[in-house]
């Protein structure tokens, strides 16, 4: 990191809005290199608005995004992926019509060399890549365990099974900076709990960084480093996972302030 | 389902894995080739030996029509953009070399190439209202656009001189002549076997994975780090090159290529004439024009040849299997043969058993 002022990944005082609707107000978020940082917030918080602003797909009318110091709100999505800026999507967006192994070797894309002139003639760079693309492939389906599925075209997977896709094609992207967007959702409980640990192994194995916006709890607290929390489009708290657990904002933010009364009244009593 | 997780650690850092051991060529991998090579040899030689000039016409012309699918599949089955205009890219190559080649002498090896070349600034200038348009609105800004190029180019005679006619003489090459039927037939022949063998490699590749991915979903291609644009530029690009030089083969194969008139030659009819046998022989397969281009051909030319609406009752016949394909099998008539395939395979390996 050289100087400890530039953080490794930063959201600065970014507003969004579409319409008259403020989607995110102000939004102002740090992550270190290494860090898992949970994003939480009730339903239209706008966790997903941000995702998409850091990711390039919508434009906030304020604000910076810093990657390593840099803004990379003038960059395409691509060019964000590319640079080493991963997302997933709530309820997986992956290839329907191609196989596992094809969607994998499509996230391995922007490490791969050798455009259509390149392709249409099996020149030998354009062949290395290709080998080289199978094999990692090979490996990361060994270790997600997707063998089996290889050559299963996407669309026709379980949910569960298309959420360890989505995993291997980040194992593939190999992003320095992976945002994940609910990844516990529509999964099993089973599946959930073996979840957090292989998200540690994978942001530990790559030396990857990781934004995760997640609704269950026990999986987001055991796995967050920090959590910001979002309310109406605006950072309400943001600590460790035990101090956003008892802040009352948070409580409030999700339950409601009457309940979030009562609730304090009676831990008094 | 889940994994524990053992070798992740491998997977940390960007260098290359170690080299496969180089495993020698196994004894399928080596009948595939030998099949494949004897198919080829079959496709070249025995037309022009057993069948008389007649049928080599067609047959050629049917490979002239496998092209133009190629390059509906290089579009539609790449990338997904519906384009209704590939008879108009045929038109410019057929028009473009056919004066190369009569009014400025240039050698058919050259004016072929350069005539698909002049389709692609055109097919990039459609691609680019696609990366703003979708779906129908880009289907039907493409008719709109086909029928600009027909009724003020295909007919201005800077393009199709004042005879309203552009000749295209065959080629020959050295003291080669590709004048007869049959002859032209192999040269067609050849030049179609090595599109299709780029396509292939093409399809199996880096570039066509990232088309597939813009086709299939482009928010999520974006954000696995592909450029959406570039690749519907690149699909553009290609389809335009392979109508253009499959006009230029159209234009010689036809020797004279008129212009305008009451029914347009490079119109609606032959554009959809174009997209309806690819879909029936299959869009997301380079085997489905060839397959398509191949029943249309001789079901127009040979079977309803004598009848004089012999080309509306085909296009009849196929609007209804289009509709029936896109039902029941949008895959097309290819993914029976994908299927007997498989069969097949299941069977030897239970015989092997």
């Amino acid at each position: 990191m050289g100087r400890g002022v530039v953080a490794f990944f930063e959201v600065s005082e970014v507003t969004i809005r579409f319409g008259g609707l403020v989607a995110n107000s102000d939004v102002s978020l740090r992550v270190e290199q290494g860090e898992i940082v949970g994003l939480i917030g009730p339903n239209g918080a706008g966790k997903t608005t941000l995702f998409n602003a850091i990711s390039g797909f919508n434009t906030p009318v304020q604000g910076r995004v810093l990657f390593e110091g840099e803004d990379i709100l003038p960059l395409l999505p691509y060019e964000r992926a590319a640079r080493g800026i991963g997302r997933t999507f709530q309820g997986v967006r992956l290839y329907p019509s191609l196989s596992v192994l094809d969607n994998l070797l499509v996230s391995f894309h922007a490490h791969m060399s050798g455009g259509l002139a390149a392709n249409a003639l099996r020149l030998p760079w354009a062949r290395g890549s290709e080998r080289r693309a199978r094999q990692r492939a090979e490996e990361v389906m060994e270790i997600i365990d997707l063998h089996p599925y290889s050559a299963k075209a996407a669309g026709a997977l379980s949910f569960g099974t298309l959420r360890m896709t989505e995993l291997a094609c980040l194992l593939m992207l190999t992003p320095r900076m992976i945002l994940l967007d609910e990844p516990a959702s529509g999964i099993a409980q089973r599946e959930t709990e073996a979840l957090g640990p292989l998200l540690r192994r994978i942001s530990d194995a790559l030396g990857a960084t990781i934004l995760i916006i997640e609704h269950d709890m026990p999986l987001v607290m055991g796995l967050s480093d920090r959590i910001y929390c979002l309310d109406l489009g605006r950072v309400i708290a943001h600590g460790a996972p035990a101090h956003i657990q008892r802040d009352p904002s948070v409580v409030e933010a999700y339950l409601g302030r009457r309940v979030a009364e009562q609730l304090e009244g009676s831990g008094d009593a | 389902m889940m994994a524990q997780a053992p070798a992740i650690e491998r997977l940390a850092g960007q260098q290359p894995p170690a080299e496969p051991p180089v495993a020698a060529k196994s004894s399928p991998a080596a009948a595939r080739a030998i099949a494949v090579a004897a198919l080829f040899a079959a496709g070249l030689a025995l037309p022009p030996l057993l069948l008389d000039s007649t049928w080599n016409a067609v047959l050629s012309l049917a490979l002239i029509y496998a092209l133009m699918g190629l390059s509906v599949v290089a579009l539609t089955g790449f990338v997904g953009q519906l384009s209704l205009m590939p008879a108009t890219f045929v038109g410019i190559g057929a028009y473009a070399s056919g004066r190369l080649v009569t009014s400025l002498a240039t050698p058919f090896w050259f004016a072929a190439p350069l005539a698909a070349t002049i389709a692609v600034p055109v097919a990039l200038v459609i691609g680019m209202i696609a990366l703003r348009l979708k779906g129908l609105y880009l289907a039907i800004m493409t008719l709109v656009f086909a029928n600009v190029v027909e009724e003020f180019i295909f007919t201005k005679p800077w393009l199709v001189g004042k005879g309203r006619v552009v000749d295209a003489p065959r080629p020959h090459l050295g003291g080669i002549s590709f004048a007869s039927d049959k002859n032209y037939y192999v040269l067609v022949y050849l030049i179609v076997a090595l599109f299709l063998l780029l396509a292939y490699n093409v399809s199996r590749s880096r570039t066509a994975r990232a088309c597939y991915a813009v086709r299939d979903n482009e928010d999520a291609a974006q954000a696995w780090g592909i450029n959406v644009a570039k690749y519907k530029l690149i699909a553009f690009a290609l389809s335009g090159f392979l109508a253009g030089f499959a006009g230029a083969l159209y234009a010689h194969w036809l020797e004279s290529v008129p212009s305008g008139g009451q029914r347009p030659l490079f119109g609606l009819e032959f554009s959809l004439t174009v997209v309806f046998f690819t879909i029936v022989g299959g869009v997301r397969s380079i085997w489905g024009p060839v397959i398509g281009g191949t029943i249309w051909v001789v079901l127009v030319r040979r079977l309803l040849a004598g009848s004089p609406n012999g080309v509306n009752i085909a296009i009849s016949i196929f609007g209804a299997v289009v509709l029936l394909t896109m039902l029941y099998r949008p895959a097309g008539l290819v993914a029976w043969i994908g299927d007997a395939r498989r069969k097949l395979g299941r069977r030897g390996r239970w015989a092997g058993v």
